[in-house]
């Protein structure tokens, strides 16, 4: 069982940092367990892989001051173990004859002098003196050994790396394509919510031009009584908003363009003008707010003319944004529910939950209950938190909410 | 000379030349010294950072190693770690002995040149040292600063646990802490780079 002990020491070990007895012990602990060698081994590895991998022109040359080392303290290193062998005495016998031949064929050579092959070439040849000699070609024959040694090493790196390789490369087409099919999902679904957001980006972002990073926002999301009872999810505005004015997104971008639609000053909104979707995106300087490069998305179409997909169509919801440096609040409604005859839809702040409610004032007139504007509280240094539009009679709405909720949030 | 499953082939034909090494081959010694030697160099050149005794500490290390290839046990780790901590106890060695040899403000440092030393100029040596020691910091540039500092003073300085307590003021549970963690993630870096 590897634990952090275990771990601690195997670092230790790896490390060379172990005292004698404390390493004695520690691998008797490896000789026992398969799971701690694994991990010592790792450990190594992933340590000295990037040593392993040095590059630098070779030094064979202090090979020769190593061997020299081991002879003056071990004689008895040698080229090769090979058993004694007993020579016949047949060979010592062919070896007496062909010596003797090779003496008569340089007494021809020397009488006769008209051979090519000159008797002191073939001397210089057998002692070395001249040309490639014999121990010239047995130090030849030994490098060549040590090459093929080392390429075959080289060899089975590469095979081993190359195998290792393809296995990756397999995992990973296999992990790609399942990436690829997940990605296909994301982006649908995401499609989707794309186009809300470009919707909700177009109205809202103008109100956030300072960008200077100064600035406390508060975003509320608001939903119908029905999604709030049974805890819907909400559309993501206040995830949009924040990422924004974070700066850590800029969905949409935001120009030099000013927002010069109705502001109220004051406790109420009776002068507020609600504005429509379709207008508000392709006319005024509230027209473009929406760059050019959004719009060649090719996953996000353009607002323009698309009204119809976005889902903000079907049910009730609203965000607000409430600026505290100017105690200013910018509200956005869809579909809002009719308040029915001789009440219209009246909006209600409050600072927390144990507060009561404070009214801000009617509604404008909405078409087809969609619209934006901007609302103030009559209060200094206020934050809204919670947001309540109910439908309270179209002459005296009283100092509390009375009427039937339309939108509440968050 | 049962090896474990998990040595790579590289690892297989080290550990069976240190094989033959016990039985006193000397072609198994130049074969593995032909495969390792370039690494091992390089590590020793950047403890000591002289090129003569990083020569010297490489030399000794092949001795040491093919005097007692016998004693080389797989079950402990690869023939290159093995070789790495052979190599390492000499290279600290001569480090504590230069550590504790009080400096000579005239003495001459400079060692008995090889062949082909000559020929190579300090700046030369200097670019050539800083591509040598490239596999530090890219092998160790996975962690963070207290680990990385740590791990090279354990592994290139040849100071212990305890040393590097007192040198860093700091616990020694941290010290090792910052050891365990640091070659736990070069580990993880490791088997994601080997999938």
């Amino acid at each position: 069982m590897v634990n952090t002990r275990s771990e601690e020491l195997a670092a230790l070990y790896v490390l060379d940092l172990l005292e004698p007895g404390e390493r004695r012990d520690f691998e008797s602990q490896l000789e026992d367990s398969p799971e701690l060698r694994t991990l010592v081994y790792e450990l190594s590895e992933g340590l000295h892989s990037g040593l392993r991998q040095a590059d630098g022109p070779r030094r064979m040359d202090l090979l020769a001051g190593i061997h020299e080392k081991l002879g003056e303290g071990e004689p008895a290193a040698r080229p090769a173990k090979e058993p004694a062998k007993v020579i016949p005495w047949s060979y010592i016998w062919a070896a007496a004859a062909g010596l003797l031949l090779m003496m008569n064929l340089i007494l021809v050579f020397i009488v006769g002098g008209q051979s090519s092959v000159r008797a002191k070439d073939v001397l210089a040849r057998v002692s070395g003196n001249d040309g490639p000699g014999l121990v010239e070609s047995a130090r030849m024959v030994a490098t060549n050994k040590l090459d093929a040694k080392t390429l075959e090493a080289r060899i089975s790196r590469l095979r081993s790396q190359l195998t290792e390789r393809e296995s990756e490369l397999q995992r990973l087409m296999v992990a790609r394509s399942k990436l690829e099919a997940e990605n296909k999902e994301v982006r649908q679904f995401n499609a989707g919510w794309q186009r809300e957001y470009m919707h909700l980006a177009a109205r809202v972002l103008p109100f956030f031009e300072s960008k200077d990073g100064l600035s406390r926002f508060t975003v509320i999301e608001m939903v119908d009584v029905q999604s709030f009872d049974s805890q819907q999810p909400r559309k993501g505005f206040a995830d949009l908003a924040g990422r924004f004015l974070t700066g850590e997104g800029n969905i949409a971008g935001v120009g030099s363009e000013e927002f010069v639609g109705p502001v109220v000053e004051g406790a109420g909104l009776s002068t507020g003008t609600a504005i429509d979707p379709g207008t508000a995106l392709g006319t005024g300087s509230f027209a473009n707010p929406i760059p050019q490069t959004s719009r060649s998305m090719d996953t996000v179409p353009s607002p323009e003319g698309d009204a119809s997909s976005s889902p903000t169509r079907d049910s009730a919801m609203g965000f607000s944004v409430w600026r505290d440096d100017e105690q200013k609040g910018f509200l956005d409604i869809y579909n809002l529910p009719q308040p029915g005859q001789g009440r219209d839809a009246f909006l209600w702040v409050r600072a927390s939950e144990l507060d009561p409610y404070i009214p801000v004032g009617y509604l404008p007139e909405l078409d087809n209950g969609t619209g934006s504007f901007f609302y103030a509280v009559d209060e200094p240094q206020y934050t809204p938190t919670e947001i309540l539009i109910t439908a309270e009679d179209a002459f005296e709405p009283g100092q509390k909410p009375s009427g039937e909720v339309l939108l509440l949030g968050p | 000379m049962k090896l474990p499953s998990r040595f790579s082939a590289e690892d297989r034909l080290a550990a069976s030349w240190i094989g033959k090494m016990a039985d006193r081959e000397v072609e198994a010694l130049d074969a593995l010294y032909s495969l390792y030697h370039l690494p091992l160099l390089t590590l020793f050149r950047r403890i000591v950072n002289d090129d003569f005794e990083a020569e010297e500490i490489l030399q000794d290390t092949f001795v040491k190693a093919y005097r007692n290839a016998s004693r080389y046990n797989p079950k402990l780790g690869a023939p290159f770690a093995w070789l790495v901590t052979i190599g390492k106890r000499l290279a600290f060695d001569l480090l504590r002995k230069k550590r504790a040899r009080p400096v000579l403000a005239e003495e001459n440092t400079e060692h008995p040149s090889r062949s082909g030393d000559k020929t190579s100029s300090t700046a030369k040596a200097e670019i050539h040292r800083n591509l040598e020691y490239r596999w530090v910091r890219e092998s160790l540039a996975g962690l963070n600063d207290s680990q990385r500092e740590t791990i090279e003073l354990a592994l290139l300085e040849g100071y212990t646990h305890h040393e590097i307590s007192d040198k860093l003021d700091k616990p020694l549970g941290t010290v090792k802490s910052d050891l365990r963690r640091g070659l736990l993630r070069l580990r993880k870096l490791y088997l994601e780079g080997n999938g």
